[in-house]
C-alpha cells in the first residue's frame, strides 16, 4: 500500500486496531490526514483527527471488518 | 502495537479480568477423558484457578477447588468414593457439586458438613475431551464443532504445556505467512544442521518445507473478514509478482474463541489446535487430531480416544525444531511469558491479527455490557451445523489424493508433524494407505 495512493474516504486499520477514514489525499507522500471512526482500545480517539504515516497503517478495511492489505474486493 | 492497558485486557484471564470474564462464557476443554479414566484424579489449573478433576467410583465426573475445606490440603491426592472425592488427610468427602457429604472424624450427629461447600464447576465429555464451564449462570450448550463429532474417523489427542500466554499461541492463527520462514527456511536449516535434509526432504515437490518456502513468492495481499463463528483469512497471490498464477489461498478456519482448524475437508488428516489458558503465562495446547475417510473406506472403530504428550524439548532440554508444531511453539514462548505488545511493530502480514484482536475486544465489551458473546448457544436449533467436515465432498476428492505431506504419512512424512508421537500412527498410516488406494482405483 502506497500512502500517496490513498484516496479521500478510504477506510483503514491502524496497528493499534483503530479504524480511520482518509480525509484527503496525502500532500507529501509521507503522511495522510485521517479521522478516527473507531478505536476499540481507546474510545477517546473516536472523532479526532490525526496525521498517519505508513508506519502505522496495516490495511484497508471496510466498516464490516473486511480487510485487505492491498485493496478491498 | 497495543497500549500496555489494551495488552492487559486481551491477555490476562484470571477471575474478574475482562478476558477472563469472556473466556468463562465458553466450555473449556481441560483434559483428555482417557487420561481421567486412567488416573481417576487429576490436578487441573485453568484460567488461573487451581482445581481437581476426578471420577467417582460410580463413574460421575467432578471438578472442584483443589483445596479441602477443612485444612486446605490438596485434593489432587484424594481418594475417589462412590459419591465424590475424599481428602487424603481426614477423609472429608466432597461431591461433584462441591458439597461436603461426610466429615468422618467429627461427631456422628454433627450437621457441620451440611454447611460446607467449595467451588465446583459442571463438566461433561465430548469427543474424548472433558469440558468444564467456569462461568456465571446456567451453562450454555456445548457446541459440537465438527472434528469432535465427524463420522467415520479415528482420533488422538496431543497435549503440550507451553510456557507463555495463550494469546501468543492463538495469534499464530492470524498469521498465515509465518510458515514461509518458520516451517520453510527454519525447517530446512534445522535439517541441514542435523545432516538429514536429503533423508527427510529429498522430494522437493512434496516435502512441506519447500511448499512453505514457495508460498512466500508472489504475495499481493493478506485478507481477513469475520464469519458467523469466527474469522476467515488468507493470502492473495499475483502472477505479476512471481506467483505461478493469480490465486487466493484460504487458510485455517478460526472458531471463536480459541479453535483453529487445519486440513483440507477432503484430506484424511484434520486438526483442531486449541489454546486453553492455564493462567496468564501458561497455555494448555491441544492438538486434536481427527483422521477421516470417505464413505467408501471404513475407518477403524475406536472405543476410547487416546492421548499423548507432544514434547517441545528433547531429553537434554533443548527445543525440538524438526516438526511443525514444535517450530510454532518456539516462536510463541520465545516472545516471553507475556509479550509486551506496546513494543511490537506490525506490518501488512498482520492484517488478520488486527481482526483477531478487534474481535476479542468487541466480545469483551459485549460481556461487560451484560450480553452474550458469539458462539454461546442456548437453543439447540441455533447450534452450528458441522462446518465443513463430516460429509465427504465429491468435488474435492481428487484433492484428498496425496494433496500434501499431511495425506502422506504412510510415505514417511508423518515425522514432520507432532502426530509422530501419537499412539495411533500405525492406524493413521494404514488409513491414508487405504484412502490412497481407493482414489487410485477410482482413477
Amino acid at each position: 500500500m502506497e500512502i500517496g495512493e490513498l484516496k479521500e474516504g478510504a477506510t483503514l486499520w491502524l496497528e493499534d486496531g483503530s479504524m480511520v477514514e482518509v480525509l484527503e489525499p496525502s500532500r507529501d507522500g509521507k503522511a495522510v490526514p485521517v479521522r478516527y471512526i473507531e478505536s476499540p482500545f481507546d474510545s477517546s480517539l473516536v472523532g479526532t483527527e490525526a496525521e498517519c504515516t505508513d508506519y502505522e497503517i496495516i490495511s484497508y478495511a471496510d466498516r464490516d471488518d473486511r480487510a485487505d492489505s492491498t485493496a478491498l474486493t | 502495537m497495543l497500549s500496555v492497558e489494551a495488552n492487559e485486557r486481551l491477555s490476562r484471564v484470571g477471575p474478574g479480568t475482562p478476558m477472563g470474564d469472556l473466556m468463562r462464557r465458553y466450555w473449556q476443554p481441560i483434559r483428555p477423558y482417557s487420561q481421567l479414566l486412567a488416573e481417576d484424579v487429576l490436578p487441573v489449573r485453568i484460567l488461573g484457578e487451581d482445581l481437581v478433576l476426578f471420577r467417582t467410583r460410580k463413574g460421575a465426573m467432578g471438578l472442584i477447588h483443589n483445596r479441602c475445606a477443612h485444612r486446605q490440603t490438596g485434593l489432587q491426592y484424594g481418594i475417589p468414593d462412590d459419591e465424590g472425592l475424599r481428602c487424603a488427610y481426614h477423609g472429608w468427602l466432597m461431591s461433584p457439586t462441591g458439597q461436603c457429604l461426610d466429615t468422618p472424624l467429627e461427631a456422628a450427629d454433627s450437621t457441620f458438613k451440611d454447611r460446607i461447600k467449595i467451588t465446583a464447576y459442571p463438566v461433561q465429555e465430548m469427543g474424548g475431551l472433558v469440558w468444564a464451564y467456569m462461568g456465571p449462570g446456567d451453562p450454555p450448550l456445548l457446541p459440537p464443532w465438527d472434528l469432535f463429532v465427524m463420522p467415520n474417523a479415528i482420533r488422538q489427542i496431543g497435549i503440550t504445556e507451553i510456557p507463555c500466554n495463550w494469546l501468543q499461541c492463538h495469534e499464530n492463527t492470524g498469521d498465515p505467512t509465518h510458515s514461509v520462514w518458520l516451517h520453510g527456511e527454519l525447517f530446512k536449516y534445522v535439517l541441514e544442521r542435523q545432516g538429514k535434509l536429503e533423508e527427510r526432504a529429498s522430494d522437493k515437490q512434496r516435502h512441506t518445507l519447500y511448499n512453505r518456502i514457495s508460498a512466500g513468492v508472489g504475495i499481493e495481499s493478506l485478507y481477513a473478514f469475520p464469519t458467523q463463528y469466527g474469522m476467515e483469512k488468507g493470502i492473495k497471490y499475483s502472477k505479476a509478482l512471481g506467483a505461478e498464477k493469480d490465486d487466493t489461498q484460504r487458510h485455517a478456519t478460526v472458531i471463536f474463541p480459541f479453535f483453529t482448524q487445519t486440513g483440507q475437508m477432503s484430506s484424511v488428516r484434520h486438526e483442531f489446535q486449541i489454546r486453553v489458558p492455564i493462567d496468564d503465562t501458561h497455555t494448555y495446547h491441544i492438538a486434536y487430531g481427527c483422521y477421516s475417510a470417505p464413505p467408501e473406506v471404513q475407518a477403524p472403530k475406536q472405543e476410547l480416544i487416546p492421548w499423548y504428550i507432544v514434547p517441545s524439548h528433547d531429553e537434554e532440554g533443548n527445543p525440538i525444531l524438526d516438526y511443525v508444531l514444535a517450530q510454532d511453539a518456539v516462536a510463541w514462548w520465545s516472545q516471553g511469558e507475556l509479550t509486551d505488545r506496546s513494543k511490537e511493530k506490525l506490518g501488512r502480514t498482520d492484517t488478520p491479527i488486527i481482526l483477531l484482536r478487534r474481535q476479542f475486544e468487541q466480545q469483551i465489551r459485549i460481556v461487560e455490557d451484560g450480553g452474550e458473546p458469539m458462539n454461546v448457544f442456548r437453543d439447540s436449533s441455533t447450534m452450528p451445523e458441522i462446518l465443513h467436515g463430516g460429509r465427504w465432498d465429491p468435488v474435492d476428492q481428487v484433492a484428498g489424493k496425496i494433496a500434501n505431506f499431511r495425506s502422506a504419512y504412510h510415505k514417511g512424512y508423518g515425522v514432520d508433524d507432532g502426530d509422530r508421537y501419537g499412539p495411533l500412527m500405525p492406524e493413521i498410516m494404514d488409513l491414508m494407505r487405504e484412502v490412497e488406494a481407493f482414489h487410485e482405483a477410482k482413477a
